[in-house]
């Protein structure tokens, strides 16, 4: 990974972007793999009326995006791992939660509002997918908990391209420059509508899902809810891309999840924080 | 003009970065308080709405509510809080309901109500000898009496693994007996999978052994649907003999569900004491002062609808007698072998 970031950084300096009037990524065919950390907080009255949360490690992003001209058609995952605690825990009696964490989105948006170096605005129909696996050997049979959302819904996103130009200075007498730069703001929230969502029903005892099928599936109708934002699920993530010569660019990205779904009793909530640092290649390489 | 814009973009992003984690804070719930009142009344409000046994066994929970809430005070102790939580939870009168402090656990004691009905030395001293065998989690011998062999199996938890295999060499080593007496007296329980691996071995078609419903809502009395519970013939594990279970208040959770199980196969005699019940699956959880708790469930009733949760009766009722046990006598085992011979 590290090899492929020399080789296509080095690769830079051959091909360069000389354009002035930079409006955003090019077209083409991104594959965006990047990692960082996220802290977690999560409440499933299932189990605890604790707030459990903590730092979460590693957190992967790997995602896929087409660029045209008028459409982006957007591919992110996001995988976390972490031990979670609520605020009694202590060193001599320990209950971590073991969380693990994946958000799934594919989107396709149209752009609605372009202009040459301004702001561009895209919307449409989003496909949001959350997997949240808990696990704590505290709790015995009902150690392991889950939700699974499926979401139908819209994306918005919004694309604030700069065109840093070279400039030179002079400080104190001695003359510095400042290279060229194309940098871009991005902030995308995703928002599903349509929600089905799998949990355990009230008793949460999910081992004999693993000891006799006959007692359990996970799609037994018990287990299933579907709304109209319900469950409530929204995704926002704020990015800032700085591109490189050779049409890849470095992102660092922040998002912000929150879940919440309360039927009347085990209620759950689960707010997801995470800083990635991710480098985005773009593997068509035909020329712009 | 450029600046001005990449400032105001900045600045609203910077806001609704603001606002998100503001909605955060407001949406997500504090914790409850960690006072004694808080952590009883957490545990008497999840027990209330989620004990499956309340109707069934006539508890007066509103009133357990009045008595050990007066207990509660805001300068006791943890132990002292343990205790009155402890005992409030033993009104439940369930094997599997604990609290689980760091300095201590809970429990109520199911099998205090009969004598032991089990001797493993005796046993091993006057009916199987020491030199029997052990294949996976299961200790087996041949018992002779009057020209007669009966395999005898002894397994002392669910909680240990049964393989294919060993069931596999145990019961080609046990083809040429008349009966076979499975043991699985103080057999606190364990994994429910563990019935089925061992108890489709007597499975001759394809039987209704239980069925099984799980609490779906906060009412003593919601239920989810009843799903029933099958064991399958395998021809290539089959015992077809007659087959005795001994049983006593020591089989618990696990063992009392297979010996409720075994209940459907014809060819199975339980013999010995009422079991100690425990039908219900634990769930657990947690205070908001971090210690755990567990209580049932989910109820387990025979296939005609019987709640058994006190324990499943002998098909045949026997104890062992004290004077008999220093003869070197098991009269539970005698009998099973009595019924055998027949």
């Amino acid at each position: 990974m590290l090899g492929c970031c020399v080789v296509f950084i080095l690769n830079a300096q051959d091909e360069s972007i000389q354009n002035n009037h930079f409006s955003g990524l090019y077209p083409g065919h991104y594959l965006e793999t990047g990692s960082g950390i996220s802290f977690i907080k999560v409440r499933d009255e299932a189990t605890s009326p604790l707030l459990y949360r903590n730092l979460a490690l590693p957190n992967v992003k790997l995602g896929l995006d087409f660029y045209g001209e008028k459409t982006i058609i957007g591919f992110h995952n996001d995988f976390v791992f972490g031990n979670l605690r609520n605020h009694v825990s202590s060193a001599w009696y320990e209950s971590p939660l073991t969380s693990f964490y994946i958000t799934s989105h594919l989107e396709m948006l149209f752009n609605i509002k372009k202009a040459e170096n301004e702001l561009k605005l895209f919307t449409g129909p989003a496909w949001d997918n959350l997997i949240h696996f808990r696990v704590n050997d505290e709790y015995g049979n009902s150690g392991m908990n889950y939700d699974i959302l499926l979401g139908l819904g819209i994306a918005g996103r919004m694309e604030y391209p700069i065109h840093i130009p070279f400039r030179e200075f002079n400080i104190v007498g001695i003359p510095f420059s400042r290279k060229e730069r194309q940098i871009s703001i991005n902030w995308q929230l995703n928002f599903p509508l349509l929600n089905l969502l799998f949990r355990p029903a009230y008793g949460t005892i999910l081992y004999p899902l693993f000891d006799n099928p006959d007692n359990y599936t996970i799609v037994d109708a018990d287990n299933i809810n579907a709304g109209i934002v319900r469950p409530f699920y929204v995704r926002s993530e704020v990015e800032l891309n700085y591109y490189l010569q050779n049409y890849n660019f470095l992102q660092l990205a922040y998002a912000w999840d929150f879940f919440s779904f309360n039927p009347g009793f085990n209620k759950v909530q689960t707010a997801y924080h995470g800083i990635m640092f991710s480098y985005v290649f773009r593997f068509n390489q035909s020329k712009i | 003009m450029k600046l001005r814009r990449t400032t105001y973009l900045l600045l609203f992003l910077l806001s609704a970065f603001f606002i998100m984690m503001s909605c955060e804070k407001v949406l997500m719930e504090k914790n409850p308080p960690n006072d004694p009142m808080g952590n009883f009344e957490s545990l008497w409000k999840t027990v209330d709405e989620r004990y499956a046994y309340f109707d069934y066994k006539q508890i007066d929970w509103e009133g357990i509510y009045l008595e050990y809430s007066l207990m509660i005070n805001d300068g006791m102790t943890d132990t002292e809080l343990f205790d009155v939580l402890g005992a409030m939870l033993n009104e439940l009168r369930d094997g599997h309901v604990n609290l689980f402090a760091p300095f201590d656990i809970s429990r109520f004691t199911f099998n205090y109500m009969a004598p032991e009905n089990f001797n493993w030395r005796l046993i091993k001293d006057h009916y199987i000898g020491w030199d029997y065998r052990v294949t996976g989690s299961i200790a087996h011998a041949i018992i002779e009496r009057q020209g007669m062999r009966f395999a005898y199996l002894r397994y002392s938890s669910f909680s240990n693994s049964i393989s294919r295999a060993d069931l596999e060499y145990i019961l080609e080593s046990v083809e040429d007996t008349e009966g076979l007496i499975l043991d699985i007296r103080s057999n606190g329980g364990g994994s429910v999978s563990n019935i089925y691996m061992l108890g489709e071995v007597f499975a001759d078609i394809e039987r209704h052994v239980y069925t099984t419903r799980i609490k779906t809502g906060p009412e003593h009395n919601d239920f989810g649907n009843i799903r029933e519970v099958n064991m399958y013939p395998d021809s290539n594990l089959y015992y077809d003999k007659p087959v005795a279970v001994l049983i006593n208040r020591g089989c618990y959770s696990a063992t009392s569900i297979f010996s409720l199980a075994m209940k459907a196969f014809p060819h199975l005699t339980l013999v010995g004491d009422t079991t100690g019940g425990g039908f219900g699956a634990p769930a657990g959880y947690e205070l908001p002062n971090g210690w755990a708790y567990r209580f049932s469930v989910s109820q387990t009733l025979s296939p005609e609808g019987e709640n058994f949760e006190n324990g499943v009766p002998p098909d045949v009722a026997v104890w062992m007698d004290p004077e008999d046990e220093l003869n070197g006598t098991d009269n539970i085992l005698e009998t099973a072998i009595e019924i055998l011979s027949r």
